[in-house]
């Protein structure tokens, strides 16, 4: 169960890249038919949809791996306190 | 023939298949992706103002009542060593509990896990009632004319004052009848819409042009009605059929189109046969659908998520420092402002993100068990079955683990050397820990 914490931060990475990189071109497929500008705006989308799913996903996992150290640190912390004494 | 027990449920499970597959295979599945109304109100406010009950809201108020009931029962005589229903649930809530708290903290995690906890329990107990055979079977009869347009609608048999979908193949075609629409009319005046959006034209011609389509589309429609009414093809039109071919040199379209006119002009009569056969041309709209099936409902989910993910950013860290996650100094920090236009717009990919998942994963569920009873009824679609129970407790469990992981990366400060102070403070909790406000 030690995992779970990890693993449930990460769960919804999938569908969140799937998001940006479908979201971004279809955002900019609608205003491309709206203003007549095709395709700028939909490369301009996924240009943008893909740097956000990059950061995105990025932080999601430092996030976790930081986190992942810290318990790392805390029970090692917790182990030394208890051979102390 | 060691053992002529398994032998003998195998052939059994192999015949009960087949005899489903040749006989009782149900007609084609009608795939709706919008949520049915069940209602709707006589004043007409426009596509989407107007007020209606859809049946995905009355699954949502079913599965409130059910949670309800089931907690009361659970906590009527609450005992100190748990039992029974009491058990499950102390055991459910516990171990919600006690993942928030790993995940975000033990102060964070007690503030989280309410909210999170009751969209968890939320989802999971309407996804699973969806699996139960009251949802997707019975409902409101809906004729389809020429005001209720449908591409697909079912043949419906009534006897004695039900009106049911009969089921066994022998009784001849498979009852669904589909519209084809001609939209090349429609698509003209479409691309006269947006031609005149691109020319800036007046608002009236606009509108005027956007009424034009309305009336095309539903001549289309109506078109569509007359053309495939099912029994037309039945009637003996024989002789008026042989009006079409007498000319010399006609193709094969011709006559084709000069049939389809014939059958137009008779698609009332054949709408009255078939009334007096007792059958009736419908879409059966289902009093019970599953909640998360309709895009509105996940997307109001992933509202009250992301709300509360800000609320508790903005009030842990202060309004102006958790602002300053996204909007910051172009001047002075041009780096650090096109990172925090990024967080603004991660947010919306996170808001749509939670929605798409959910709505995603069960409308996905739901025409597989639909396809799967479609192709192979009895037996087969049993294991999708099992896949849906898990399926829908894994996505409300997403959804909570989720509103609790960005709820912990709100209230964490976006400077780094605040970040560790639970890892100095190691195991024990200190009271009023100065990252968070306090929770009431």
């Amino acid at each position: 169960m030690d995992r779970l914490g990890p693993v449930a931060q990460l769960l919804g990475l999938g569908s969140y890249l799937a998001t940006c990189i479908a979201g971004g071109p279809t955002l900019g497929y609608f205003i491309d038919r709206w203003l007549g500008t095709a395709p700028a705006f939909t490369l301009a989308g996924l240009a943008l949809g893909l740097v956000i799913a990059f950061v995105g996903a990025y932080r999601m996992i430092t996030e976790t791996l930081r986190d992942m150290e810290r318990d790392a640190a805390r029970k090692l912390a917790a182990k030394k306190k208890n051979d102390s004494t | 023939m060691k053992n002529p027990k398994a032998i003998l449920i195998a052939l059994g499970a192999l015949a009960l298949i087949g005899f489903g597959f040749f006989f009782v295979r149900g007609p084609k599945p009608i795939i709706e992706i919008k949520g049915e109304p069940l209602w709707t109100s006589s004043s007409d406010y426009g596509e989407f103002l107007t007020p209606m009950i859809l049946n995905t809201q009355v699954a949502g108020v079913l599965a409130t009542l059910v949670i309800i009931f089931v907690c009361w029962r659970a906590t009527r005589n609450m005992k100190l060593i748990p039992s029974g229903l009491q058990n499950a649930i102390e055991g459910v809530t516990e171990f919600l509990y006690n993942t928030s708290i790993q995940m975000a903290g033990e102060k964070n995690g007690r503030r989280f896990f309410a909210v999170a906890a009751t969209l968890f329990v939320f989802i999971w107990i309407n996804n699973w009632l969806a699996l139960t055979p009251i949802y997707n079977s019975f409902g409101k009869v809906v004729p389809v004319d020429s005001h209720h347009f449908h591409e697909e609608a079912h043949i419906l048999t009534e006897q004695g004052g039900i009106s049911w979908i009969f089921p066994f193949k022998l009784g001849g075609d498979a009852p669904l009848v589909e519209f084809e629409v001609d939209m090349h009319e429609v698509d003209e005046i479409d691309a006269q819409i947006r031609q005149a959006n691109l020319d800036k034209a007046p608002r009236e011609e606009v509108l005027a042009l956007k009424e034009e389509r309305e009336e095309a589309l539903h001549h289309a429609q109506e078109l569509a009605i007359d053309a495939a009414m099912p029994g037309a093809a039945n009637l003996d039109l024989s002789e008026e059929y042989a009006v079409c071919g007498e000319e010399p040199e006609v193709s094969v379209t011709v006559i084709e189109e000069c049939k389809r006119e014939i059958n137009i002009e008779h698609s009332e009569e054949a709408r009255l046969q078939l009334e007096a056969d007792g059958k009736q041309v419908a879409v059966i709209y289902p009093y019970f659908r599953s909640f998360n099936t309709d895009l509105n409902s996940p997307l109001s989910l992933a509202f009250i998520s992301v709300v509360f993910i800000e609320f508790w950013g903005i009030t842990a860290l202060g309004f102006f420092k958790y602002g300053s996650k996204f909007i910051r100094n172009p001047i002075t920090d041009p780096i650090g402002a096109f990172v925090g236009f990024l967080e603004i717009i991660a947010e919306f990919a996170r808001l749509i993100s939670f929605t798409f998942r959910l709505f995603g994963n069960m409308l996905a569920g739901e025409i597989l068990l639909l396809v799967m009873t479609f192709l192979m009824p009895f037996l087969v679609a049993l294991p999708f079955y099992g896949l849906e129970v898990f399926v829908g407790a894994i996505q409300g469990f997403v959804f909570f683990s989720l509103t609790v992981a960005f709820g912990a990366l709100a209230v964490a400060s976006h400077d780094h050397e605040d970040h560790g102070d639970e890892h100095d403070l190691g195991e024990h909790d200190v009271p009023g820990d100065q990252q968070t406000a306090p929770a009431h």
